[in-house]
């Protein structure tokens, strides 16, 4: 027997617990479980992977991608491991490198809708805004209820000039995510600045709410 | 009487008989308890108070003792509170280097010491102190898989306890037999029993007031066919339906006391290792092999010799008449013949350890000339070099042993196969029966002594024949302590040990099924059932007119015929079997484990590959079963001490994978050992 079953109970255990507090927010508790589980075995790749996401968290960027660069070292054959690395590299400004990490993540994985997602943000963000669109209505193709692609193609739009299908795409980000901060500062700034779209919009928001009735 | 006095007065009549016919179908010995006093009956005076009456007039109430159950019932639902046997492994006991010990150069294989062991450093790392541990077994929601009950009482408390728990095991215990014919008044055993059968739950009935009586039957219930298996009394529940007296807590003690014997003769993998290879090399060597039963001329008489303290008061008359019976020497019997120059017509051993040979030369001082023209009978399980220091030598195959078995289905007649067990006068007197002797005389078979401390003859090796540096007396002087009474032969008690009151026992059973034969016990040591009992000075009086004793050991030598074995098939055959049997643990170990019933059922199921009635008999049952017992029952107490169920599910995944690795690796044994001898 490779892994000790009581053992692996134990470390899913922990990293249960440190991925709940992860989104607690009690970052110092997880760190102390993912250390936990690190103590044990270092070449834990779920607690590696942790220990990354962890540290991007706190802004930590460049201790983040080394936990990351390890995760993918110990699992190279898991999309979320690259994904989340190209994460710390494009918030490093390694766009290259964060290009090559998230295709590595869709090779991987082909319907992984958040890995096409992040690349088109940093696509947008080297100019290249049609690959950018592409890959952002290939990742809501993939999961059409994930808000992130809408929003951030409705900030391409809104840089393009098309308004009304910039309005539209923040509309399908909040009608998705009604806490989406982000997105509903991006529509409501659209519609401040652009006050003919929001007839339209009101009258889009009535006839889906009418359908919902 | 009322029509609702005399409706209910025949409404409870008609209970009693219909149990009556049940016990009769079911149960023919609790029937006959009942038969015992036939015209007990219920009535309902004209006070209205409803009482038993017994058969001679005597009359008492019939207390309802519902609310009392009721209190009792509530009281054993608080697991906190709920009485439990408790049977723990020392589950943390790691040993640096696992070994038998001093004992380790006698031994084949070290799976035996190995795997318990690895199952301890595993607690260990995980639960090196009692956090994350329960204290005391558990297992799942209602679950009881042993529940013991004391006392049938009015029996309101048995369909409770079997609708309210999931019990895979009931044994209900009744020390007064008046309480029990009263319950079948009151209590369906009929609904009862089909209650228990839709519940899958398996029932028994002790009905005793004799308490060593009580713990064999509880012993018999454990060890029957498809009976529950012995690590479940780790755990066992116990339900008391009557107030806790000095015979209760007396049977208590006695079973907890007893429960070795659950264990006892399982044996080990090493064992039946041992056996295999000594088998393989006794047929290799061809020799003679007990195959020709009853051929012994009726009238011959046989002495069976042991090495208890009787025997230095019997020397006179062994001396007298050793010309006229077949001596038979049993083991280290043969040091106090030696001394007195009487020279036995067989020596027979059972041990399979290579020791034998060395106690054997070193009990008659070397005097190999000794052994000229004693003939030598042991079991296939003894090693080839004691077979080789006789001139004529037989081997009997020995049941209950793995080769025993692999012989027996490749064409040894099933009724030369003795038990001969568990001691070497068994394996005499079983020959000596067997082979047609029907008067025979046991001398120092005393199988216990009325001086504690006295079991063996003031001749006998293990005393005083071996230097003290000898290795051997420190082997020979792990002798069990003697602890139990039973009754003596020439009256009052005596004691003796465990493995002597078993052997006991087995002589019991040996001489029962010839009744023409007369077994003459002349020991002033413990009474066995079936002998007859017989002072020395009474002998000659005795004395039968015995046949030639010439012709009655050549009888007995011709009993022995070779008989060629295809080693290499049977080499296949064996190998084959434990791949099978491999593959069958495998598929029980692979099923699906979401809860500890699941873990339990695993459990069993591997413990019913080698104690079911149609497995019992198999060779790698009988190869297997004593360490996966070990085994089995190790897992079992961890499991169900464990808090966390998903560990303890874990904790169970690893004891199976290692039970896997145990046999893999015993297989490769095996093959070794059988690989030796063709080299």
């Amino acid at each position: 027997m490779k892994v000790d079953p009581l053992e692996k109970v134990r470390t899913d255990k922990l990293i249960e617990k440190a991925h709940k507090h992860l989104l607690d927010g009690s970052i110092d508790n997880a760190r102390s479980n993912f250390q936990e589980v690190l103590t044990q075995n270092p070449n834990h790749a779920a607690a590696l992977h942790g220990m990354g996401v962890l540290c991007i968290q706190q802004s930590l960027f460049s201790e983040g991608e080394a936990w990351l660069r390890q995760a993918t070292e110990v699992e190279p054959e898991r999309a979320g491991n690259w994904n989340d690395l190209g994460e710390s590299l494009r918030l490093l400004g390694k766009s290259d490198e964060a290009i090559l990490a998230y295709r590595r993540s869709i090779e991987l994985h082909p319907s992984f809708g958040d890995a096409f997602n992040n690349l088109a943000v940093v696509m947008a963000g080297l100019g290249d805004t049609e690959e950018a669109k592409r890959l952002l209505k290939q990742a809501i193709e993939i999961n059409p209820e994930d808000p992130h692609p809408y929003n951030n193609l409705g900030v391409i739009m809104e840089y393009e000039g098309a308004f009304e299908d910039a309005v539209q795409n923040y509309e399908e980000a909040v009608k998705r995510k009604h806490d989406f901060i982000e997105a509903k500062q991006n529509y409501a700034g659209i519609l401040a600045r652009n006050p003919s779209k929001l007839m339209d919009s009101m009258r889009r928001l009535l006839e889906n709410t009418k359908s919902i009735c | 009487m009322t029509p609702l006095q005399t409706a209910y007065l025949k409404k409870l009549r008609m209970t009693a008989e219909a149990n009556a016919a049940f016990f009769e179908l079911n149960m023919p010995s609790h029937r006959m308890l009942l038969d015992e006093s036939p015209s007990s009956s219920v009535d309902i005076t004209n006070q209205g108070e409803l009482i038993i009456r017994n058969a001679n007039g005597d009359s008492k109430p019939v207390v309802a003792d519902i609310l009392k159950m009721e209190g009792r019932l509530e009281k054993f639902s608080d697991l906190a509170d709920r009485p439990q046997i408790l049977a723990f492994h020392k589950l943390r006991e790691v040993q640096e280097k696992p070994s038998h010990g001093h004992l380790q150069r006698y031994h084949y294989s070290n799976l035996d010491a190995d795997f318990p062991n690895r199952v301890r450093q595993h607690f260990a790392k995980y639960f090196p102190d009692n956090t994350g541990l329960v204290p005391y077994p558990t297992f799942g929601e209602n679950e009881i898989p042993l529940l013991i009950v004391f006392g049938s009482g009015l029996g309101w408390h048995l369909p409770r306890l079997l609708m309210e728990y999931r019990i895979r095991h009931l044994i209900v215990i009744e020390t007064s037999v008046d309480d029990f014919r009263l319950s079948v008044f009151f209590q369906d055993y009929v609904l009862l029993s089909r209650m228990a059968s839709e519940r899958g739950t398996d029932m028994v009935f002790i009905v005793q007031e004799d308490v060593e009586k009580i713990a064999r039957s509880l012993m018999a219930a454990m060890l029957k066919s498809n009976g529950l298996p012995q690590f479940l009394i780790h755990g066992a529940a116990l339900f008391y339906a009557l107030d806790e007296d000095e015979l209760v807590c007396k049977i208590r003690v006695t079973i907890i006391e007893t429960l070795w014997e659950l264990f006892f003769g399982l044996g080990y993998f090493d064992d039946e290792l041992i056996t295999v290879q000594h088998s393989f090399d006794n047929l290799y060597h061809n020799f003679p092999i007990y195959l020709r039963p009853n051929i012994v001329d009726k009238d011959a008489v046989a002495f069976i010799v042991g090495s208890g303290p009787s025997l230095d008061g019997l020397i006179p008359l062994l001396r007298k008449f050793r010309d006229r019976a077949v001596i038979f020497s049993c083991g280290t019997a043969i040091s106090i013949l030696h001394k007195m120059e009487i020279k036995p017509d067989f020596h027979v051993e059972k041990e399979r350890q290579q020791v034998v040979h060395d106690i054997l030369v070193k009990s008659i001082h070397g005097d190999i000339d000794f052994l000229a023209g004693v003939n030598f009978i042991g079991l296939n399980t003894v090693h080839s070099d004691v077979f080789r220091l006789f001139e004529r030598r037989g081997m009997i195959i020995k049941a209950a042993d793995t080769m025993g078995a692999m012989l027996e289905r490749s064409g040894m007649p099933q009724q030369t196969v003795l038990s001969g067990q568990p001691t070497v006068a068994n394996t005499a007197l079983d020959f000596a029966l067997s082979a047609g002797f029907r008067n025979i005389y046991l001398f120092g078979v005393d199988l216990g002594s009325k001086n504690k401390e006295e079991h063996h003859s003031k001749h006998t090796v293990y005393l005083n024949m071996l230097p003290e540096e000898d290795h051997l007396k420190t082997l020979l002087s792990n002798q069990p302590d003697n602890d139990i009474s039973v009754p003596g032969n020439f009256g009052g008690d005596i004691s003796t040990n465990k493995v002597l009151s078993f052997a006991r026992r087995m002589m019991e059973y040996a001489i029962v099924p010839h009744p023409d034969a007369k077994v003459y016990n002349l020991n002033d040591g413990a009474l066995i059932e079936h002998a007859i009992p017989l002072y020395a000075e009474d002998f000659e009086a005795k004395w039968p007119v015995a046949s030639s004793k010439a012709s009655a050991v050549e009888a007995a030598m011709a009993a022995f015929e070779h008989k060629e074995f295809n080693l290499t098939e049977l080499r296949q055959s064996l190998l084959g079997q434990i791949d099978d049997f491999i593959v069958q643990i495998a598929e029980i170990v692979n099923r699906e484990q979401n809860s500890l019933s699941d873990v339990i059922d695993k459990l069993i199921a591997i413990h019913r590959l080698t104690f079911d009635t149609e497995n019992m008999g198999k060779p790698c049952a009988l190869l297997f079963r004593g360490t996966l017992s070990r085994l089995l029952s190790m897992a079992f107490n961890a499991v169900t001490i464990i808090r966390d169920q998903d560990e303890a599910l874990a904790k169970a995944e690893w004891d199976f994978s290692n039970i896997v690795d145990f046999l893999n690796q015993a297989r490769i044994e095996v093959n070794n050992k059988i690989e030796q001898i063709s080299h």
